[in-house]
């Protein structure tokens, strides 16, 4: 069945039209429900009072639950849970609202209603929340790993949170987890924290409608909706960490590698900066890294979303609530001008407009260089590596010269900028550490092709 | 930037702006223009969803009432289309609905052309079975299939109406469609 003509649709199942007066109807119902609305708010008010009398009149409510097959259980109005066969949970929750609950096995998702304090107890890793959406999944361990680790965890307990914020604790100090995060907790390892958070809901319109052009907010989604999404989002990492698997063991296949003599460093590559070091370098190591046509480049993360602040690195560096955006900022800052100026390179490289506005941001520096004869990549790279050294001058226009000169020149400063815009948010010290945390590209090429002697006279366009 | 979507012949353009933002500013008369122009969609959504057993008109009269109540935030020069948005609030109403009453119901014989009043039989075996497939359909996909093919909706604005990746809107209405090419090939033999 192909899609129809919504002309013909109408057609081939017609509907009764609109009742005579609907308008009419509509517009007094919502009329008498903004007259009303003031008595709701008094009478609300005293409803509150009242339920909270009642509330504090009444004993603790318990009861547990095993069910064989998928249960919702309303955990006396705290929150909604559904366990899936084989949970098991059991919850007290007293007059005041406080709920505590033991889930010792199997797979339950909370929808936990604002009110007092809400702890989900998993074989030792407490989950604390306020007023959430989340769900923990009890999973039993291989025995021999299990009894090794003691009697602290007996299984592992993975948390991941739908809707606002739950506090994860393994025996230490407990591990915020905010909306899009996921948490394991196994014996031995407190809590690891597996997710970025992904990507704020767009927003809604007033009374919880949805917004204009915009998705739905957790809150509009259903369970199934949300486990959908979640067990797409594992299958993304999970596919991301094979990938990366794949890459470390090239990685190790290439360390193990003996360089060829071709490889091998020229005699005048000693004093080199150590690996991986990609700023702050002595004037000798920029020397012996123009002798040897290399250059090293740090940039933050080319991704297609913005940049996110980690609450993991947020507390690691102990930014302040002011600072923390501040930094996001400077990063996206210098995120986003790398960007532009890659696709303008790319698009000066192929006369490609659609590609450059297309390719995601992270393959252009390889597609820029590729568009380019490898001669002058090598002549580029070597340029660059002496005008850092101050062998050659640099030219007075900056953007002057080939695409991979220019390039080269410009990737080469990519990180000192972004050290340059999270100082006055953070200090010049701290700055640098953020430039080595933000999990960005690192690139190091190096190798002559041909001999070094600095130009006399370098010619740029 | 406005997503294109199929237009239907006895289906005006969206609302004039300024009869919208008089709408959004409470106008009574701009009120009433606004539910005289869009009712008939939300009717044959809601209705087809439903069938006519169910409490269609309230429905009606809640998507509106909602709509009223979160109109003042609508950006008009949004990418969403009212029509749309409105589709959006009546599908999750009737989601809901169908929720409520428990399994997809089964078709309702009321709701089926009285063969009579339809031109040629095959034409009325046909509607039957369409009614009777989609009557079959879970909820989501109901909505996610009623959308496209009634209303014209793109990919991209069902998901945003449903509130699923496209991936997924995708896959329930390649589904929908292979449940219905199933039931049709039944009633027709």
């Amino acid at each position: 069945m192909g899609d129809l003509d919504p002309g013909d649709f109408d057609d081939l199942w017609p509907v009764p039209e609109p009742p005579e007066g609907f308008a009419r109807r509509v517009l007094a119902r919502r009329t008498r429900r903004s007259g009303v609305a003031a008595a709701v708010a008094v009478a609300a008010c005293v409803l509150l009072v009242t339920g909270g009398l009642w509330w504090a009149a009444r004993g603790p409510a318990s009861g547990s639950a095993n069910p064989l097959s998928r249960s919702t259980i309303d955990l006396d109005g705290r929150a909604i849970a559904v366990a899936e066969a084989g949970a098991s949970l059991r919850w007290t929750v007293q007059r005041g609202g406080a709920a505590g609950i033991e889930q010792p096995s199997g797979d339950v998702f909370y929808r936990v209603e604002p009110g007092g304090p809400f702890v989900v107890n998993a074989n030792g890793v407490s989950i604390s929340v306020t007023g959430t959406c989340f769900r923990v999944e009890v999973t039993s361990m291989k025995p021999m790993f299990a009894a090794a680790a003691g009697a602290a965890v007996a299984s592992a307990v993975l948390v991941t949170v739908y809707e606002g914020t739950v506090n994860v604790r393994n025996g230490g100090a407990a591990t915020p987890l905010s909306a899009g995060e996921q948490a394991r907790a196994e014996p031995g390892s407190g809590v690891v924290v597996q997710k970025p958070p992904v990507s704020a809901a767009a927003g809604t319109g007033p009374n919880g409608a949805p917004g204009p052009g915009a998705a739905p907010t957790e809150g509009q989604l259903t369970r199934e909706q949300l486990v959908e999404r979640d067990a797409a989002s594992r299958q993304q990492v999970g596919a991301l960490q094979a990938r990366v698997q794949q890459l470390e063991r090239e990685r190790q296949a290439l360390l193990a590698r003996k360089p060829s003599e071709d490889e091998s460093p020229p005699p005048e590559a000693e004093g080199l900066p150590p690996r991986g070091k990609t700023h702050d370098f002595t004037s000798s190591e920029l020397q012996s890294m123009a002798h040897n046509c290399e250059v090293r480049i740090d940039t933050p993360p080319l991704d297609n979303e913005k940049w996110k602040l980690s609450p993991d690195l947020g507390a690691w560096l102990h930014l302040s609530e002011d600072q923390q955006p501040r930094v996001a900022a400077a990063v996206n800052k210098v995120r986003d001008e790398a960007i532009a100026r890659l696709r303008a390179l790319y698009l000066e490289a192929t006369g490609d407009a659609g590609g450059a506005q297309s390719l995601a941001p992270m393959t252009l520096p390889q597609e820029i260089l590729h568009k380019s004869r490898p001669a002058e990549v090598d002549a580029a790279r070597a340029r660059v590596a002496r005008e850092r050294a101050g062998i050659d001058a640099a030219p007075p226009d900056p953007d002057s010269g080939t695409i991979p000169e220019r390039y080269f020149r410009y990737m080469v400063t990519v990180g000192d900028s972004l050290q340059r815009e999270l100082e006055p948010a953070v200090g010049a010290s701290q700055a640098g550490v953020i430039r080595d945390r933000v999990d960005g590209s690192r690139m190091q090429m190096n190798g002559c092709k041909e001999p070094t002697a600095p130009s006399s006279s370098p010619s740029y366009r | 930037m406005r997503v294109p979507v199929k237009s239907r012949p006895d289906q005006p353009a969206e609302i004039d702006d300024l009869v919208l933002l008089r709408a959004q500013r409470g106008d009574a008369a701009a009120s009433r223009a606004l539910v005289e122009r869009y009712q008939r969609p939300v009717f044959a959504l809601l209705s087809r969803m439903l069938g006519p057993r169910a409490p269609v008109e309230d429905l009606a009269q809640e998507t509106f009432l909602k709509a009223f109540r979160a109109l003042p935030g609508f950006d008009r020069s949004g990418t969403a289309r009212l029509s749309t948005w409105l589709l959006t609030i009546a599908s999750r109403l009737a989601i809901d609905e169908l929720r409520r009453q428990g399994a997809p119901e089964e078709p309702v014989d009321d709701q089926l052309p009285d063969e009579r009043a339809l031109g040629s039989f095959d034409r009325t075996a046909l509607q039957r079975a369409l009614i009777r497939a989609v009557g079959q359909l879970s909820p989501e996909q109901r909505a996610a299939f009623l959308l496209r093919e009634a209303h014209g909706l793109s990919y991209q604005e069902i998901a945003l109406a449903l509130g699923l990746e496209l991936g997924t809107v995708r896959s329930r209405l390649s589904r929908a469609k292979a449940a219905l090419r199933a039931a049709l090939e039944d009633e027709h033999g």
